[in-house]
């Protein structure tokens, strides 16, 4: 694992402890990319006092960062709500291809084909730290009921069908280095979780899916799969989800055996392109 | 690259300090746009020589970049590619837009219907930026995706912007391409007055094969309010679908896929920043 990896795993006081000493860090840099993080995190309106205290920063040094990103259009302001969100010079931005994009272009046919053959919410997900993150959604359109999952929603790895299959397939030395994470995390169930997440890698192993039945929120079933790493080693995520009550045992037997053929098939896709 | 600064003479060091900052903020910015749609990396040389910075520059806007995870170093050789958070900084901006949901309906229903692509997109500099893209059953390995920058004078989509934009808004920017452009400005903005020309008769502007030799498109601006930026959608295909088919089903369809959504847009009473 790198020395970069580790600096952002720690917690932000001791970061910022770090890169006081770092000369080749450019703070303000650092400052405006963490601004535009905050913005990114949850809610969308900001107000610039609320910002500083999210990023740690005082008021004026975020109010002049904040001046220079809506000037150059990566955040935009509201006079009527006096409060800052996410501009359109930031989708320019995210466009590039990481190694997802290309995987999450190819997959969107298939996503299509799962959620309206299974009534169900189909996506393609990655791993950002602790959190497994929605890179491509498709909701089924046959039926009104779906999971208010879009691109960019986070959803936890301990505990939801996505999370572990994102874990299925890392290898012992990388688990291991998660796991601390994990369990500082969950501390109060880590027993518990760290089992049902073994549980999953054994199911995975065995049967190329893994299952999880009232995860995450409590009344929803979950089925997903790993595709093989990519060429950037990143680990993604075929899932289907649904309410427990519409995603019964047998149901998602039959759409796990579809998810272990179709992320054969991306994967070959994928090595083709 | 053109970084201004904000030119209050305080002449504080603190002052000093911030420019600096600011500058640096907007320049290792800069450097994640140099990344556009490739899908080859780039090293702190390529950076240095697009962005006409000295390479130690670089090299300090990079290291941060890495650390802070909006970089990442290339696993197939020197350079760097984009980082899972550059890409989500993006996810993040689209899912919070009420447009790219409220849009989406009439856009697939197009897309599905003469099985094209439908794309809507935003004046972002020089460029329109993707904001929502639909695809027909067939279209998927044509498809530009969200996030994709397209450039004005040359597309349907950005025509169809120009076109409804303020007339002063327009002739600057025509003004400007003759400018940077001595030999084929002429000709390029000849292209962009007959696009004017056939959107005052239909509402619409046609592209065959002037943007890219095989691609076919029109292009429709989308009017959401008075205070509301002007927004326009297009709609192309590789494939061959007859100039009269373009003109005379896939445009006007277009122009009443733009309705649909600002009515869908006016009946949720959302504006589209969300405020």
């Amino acid at each position: 694992m790198e020395p970069r990896q580790e600096l952002r795993d720690v917690a932000p006081d001791d970061a910022a402890a770090l890169r006081k000493q770092d000369r080749k860090f450019v703070v303000a840099l650092g400052r405006g990319l963490s601004i535009l993080e905050a913005l990114a995190a949850g809610e969308t309106w900001l107000a610039s006092g609320t910002l500083a205290a999210r990023v740690g920063l005082p008021r004026p040094t975020v109010s002049r960062l904040l001046q220079s990103l809506v000037q150059d259009g990566y955040v935009h302001y509201s006079e009527r709500r006096r409060q800052y969100r996410l501009g359109l010079g930031v989708v320019a931005l995210g466009q590039t291809a990481t190694g997802a994009s290309g995987a999450a272009q190819l997959v969107q046919p298939y996503l299509r084909y799962l959620a309206d053959t299974f009534n169900v919410h189909a996506s393609l997900a990655g791993r950002d730290r602790l959190d497994a993150v929605q890179i491509e959604v498709c909701h089924s359109t046959t039926t009104l009921m779906t999971l208010q999952l879009d691109v960019g929603s986070r959803i936890p790895l301990a505990g939801t069908a996505t999370g572990h299959a994102l874990l299925a397939t890392l290898p012992e030395e990388e688990l291991e280095l998660l796991y601390g994470h994990l369990s500082r995390r969950h501390a109060k169930h880590w027993h518990e979780i760290r089992a049902r997440i073994e549980e999953a890698r054994a199911e995975h192993a065995a049967r190329g899916y893994t299952t999880s039945r009232h995860g995450w929120m409590t009344d929803i079933n979950g089925v997903a799969a790993a595709l093989p790493r990519d060429r950037d080693g990143a680990v993604l995520a075929l899932s289907c989800g649904a309410p427990a009550r519409h995603l019964p045992r047998a149901k998602m037997e039959v759409i796990g055996q579809e998810l272990k053929r179709i992320s054969a098939e991306i994967a070959a896709g994928l090595a083709d392109s | 690259m053109r970084i201004t600064i904000a030119g209050r003479a305080r002449g504080d060091a603190q002052q000093g300090e911030d420019e600096v900052g600011v500058v640096s903020l907007a320049r290792g910015l800069e450097l994640m746009r140099a990344f556009g749609t490739r899908e080859t990396p780039l090293a702190n040389k390529d950076l240095a020589e697009r962005a006409r910075l000295p390479k130690p520059t670089v090299a300090r806007l990079t290291y941060t970049l890495v650390e802070t995870g909006f970089l990442s170093v290339s696993a197939e050789g020197p350079g760097y590619r984009p980082g899972e958070k550059m890409r989500r900084l993006g996810a993040a901006c689209l899912a919070s837009l009420p447009l790219t949901s409220l849009a989406r309906p009439a856009m697939q229903r197009l897309a599905d219907r003469f099985d094209i692509s439908v794309a809507l997109g935003a004046p972002d500099r020089e460029s329109m930026v993707y904001l929502v893209d639909c695809c027909g059953p067939g279209t998927v390995a044509m498809r530009l995706r969200a996030g994709t920058s397209v450039p004005l004078t040359e597309t349907a989509m950005g025509r169809a912007y120009l076109w409804a934009a303020a007339p002063e808004l327009r002739e600057r920017r025509l003004a400007e391409i003759l400018a940077a452009d001595p030999e084929g400005g002429e000709a390029r903005v000849a292209n962009c007055r007959a696009g004017f020309a056939e959107a005052d008769r239909t509402g619409f502007v046609s592209s065959f094969g002037q943007w890219l030799r095989h691609v076919s498109a029109v292009g429709a601006p989308v009017w959401l309010g008075p205070d509301e930026p002007l927004l326009a959608l297009n709609a192309g295909t590789s494939r061959r679908i007859s100039e009269a088919t373009f003109r005379g089903e896939v445009g006007p369809a277009l122009v009443e896929v733009a309705a649909e959504i600002a009515s869908a847009m006016g009946a949720a009473g959302q504006t589209f920043w969300g405020e």
